[in-house]
């Protein structure tokens, strides 16, 4: 219980000080070389996330197929006549 | 039938995992936040340049995965314990992700840069065929007769594939590629990375490696599960 208060603690810290410490640096503006390239940054952060949504939404439907399967056995357990294997 | 109720089924079920779960998400945002608000935009390639942030740590904790796979292999082989497999199997699917979003920002950064989405230059070549390496270790899972057959193919694969980690790695340095050279890490020259560039850069291997943990242990519990269903079946027929 102690290491999860801490482990909260330690996350609420992180998130509160990192960003301060972003947004204290002023932005930098200006002519930038390669601006035109806003496109393909874009793209690249998309695949990113997009990667990673896939692959959690494939995580998901595994578990969503494990506990239908597992709640197909549960019933065939009870539909089993007490006291004896199918033949 | 007890074991039927006894299977747990849950991605990072338990306050833990939603605990952690929690943190990688918020890491993850004020890494966005850090990336576009935060480090300064480098003077020659401009904007673009900012997928670096995402692209190599991509690609490392893709390499620390399929280092994981050999670690995992080895053991299942030693010990002949399924749980090593899980944890293998679990591994290089998450490493082939990683990996193939390191490819796929590769290609997207270069574009602009190099005026191609693809050069059959050593970097890139070995990374190729790194990714081919593990889509292989997945295949001959699927492929394989038994089980347990499918187990000790891929833990040789697993094992011999991870020789091509430090190949890819030392690519830009044993060769001469249009890849950048290391830019971060003890092989790379002093001052290549500005301070501000290196803090972000340093920010995001260690999300995407928290990211990594979680993933892999999330598969490898269901695996455990899917394993224990396929049992219940077997043994309920």
């Amino acid at each position: 219980m102690r290491i999860r208060i801490a482990l909260f603690l330690a996350a609420i810290l992180l998130l509160a000080l990192v960003p301060q410490l972003a947004l204290a640096k002023p932005i930098a503006h200006g002519d930038a070389p390669g601006e035109s390239n806003l496109g393909f940054l874009f793209a690249g952060f998309t695949v990113v996330w997009v990667a990673f949504f896939a692959y959690v939404f494939y995580m998901s439907r595994r578990e969503r197929e494990l506990r239908r399967e597992i709640e197909e056995l549960r019933r065939q357990v009870a539909e089993r006549p007490p006291g004896g294997s199918p033949s | 039938m007890a074991g039927v109720t006894g299977v747990r089924v849950g991605i990072g079920s338990g306050l833990g995992g939603n605990l952690f779960l929690a943190v990688v998400s918020g890491m993850f945002l004020t890494n966005l936040a850090l990336v576009f608000l935060y480090v300064p935009t480098e003077r020659v390639m401009g904007i673009v340049q900012r997928i670096f942030y995402f692209h190599v740590p991509l690609a490392l904790v893709g390499f620390l995965s399929f280092f994981i796979v050999f670690i995992a292999s080895v053991l299942y082989l030693v010990k002949r314990s399924e749980k090593w497999d899980r944890r293998a199997q679990a591994a290089a699917e998450v490493g082939i992700v990683f990996l193939t979003g390191a490819i796929i920002t590769g290609a997207i950064w270069a574009k602009p840069v190099w005026g191609t989405w693809w050069t059959w230059d050593p970097k890139l070549t070995t990374t190729f065929i790194l990714w081919v390496i593990y889509i292989g270790y997945l295949m001959i899972r699927n492929l394989a007769p038994t089980r347990s057959q499918a187990a000790r193919y891929s833990a040789v694969i697993g094992i011999i594939g991870a020789v091509d980690i430090p190949i890819v790695y030392m690519a830009s340095e044993w060769w001469r590629t249009l890849h950048p050279n290391l830019v971060a890490g003890p092989l790379s020259e002093t001052g290549s990375l500005e301070s501000s560039m290196r803090f972000v850069f340093y920010f995001s291997i260690v999300t995407f490696t928290l990211l990594l943990f979680y993933l892999i242990k999330a598969r490898t519990a269901q695996r455990r599960a899917e394993e224990a269903v396929e049992e219940l079946r077997w043994a309920f027929e």
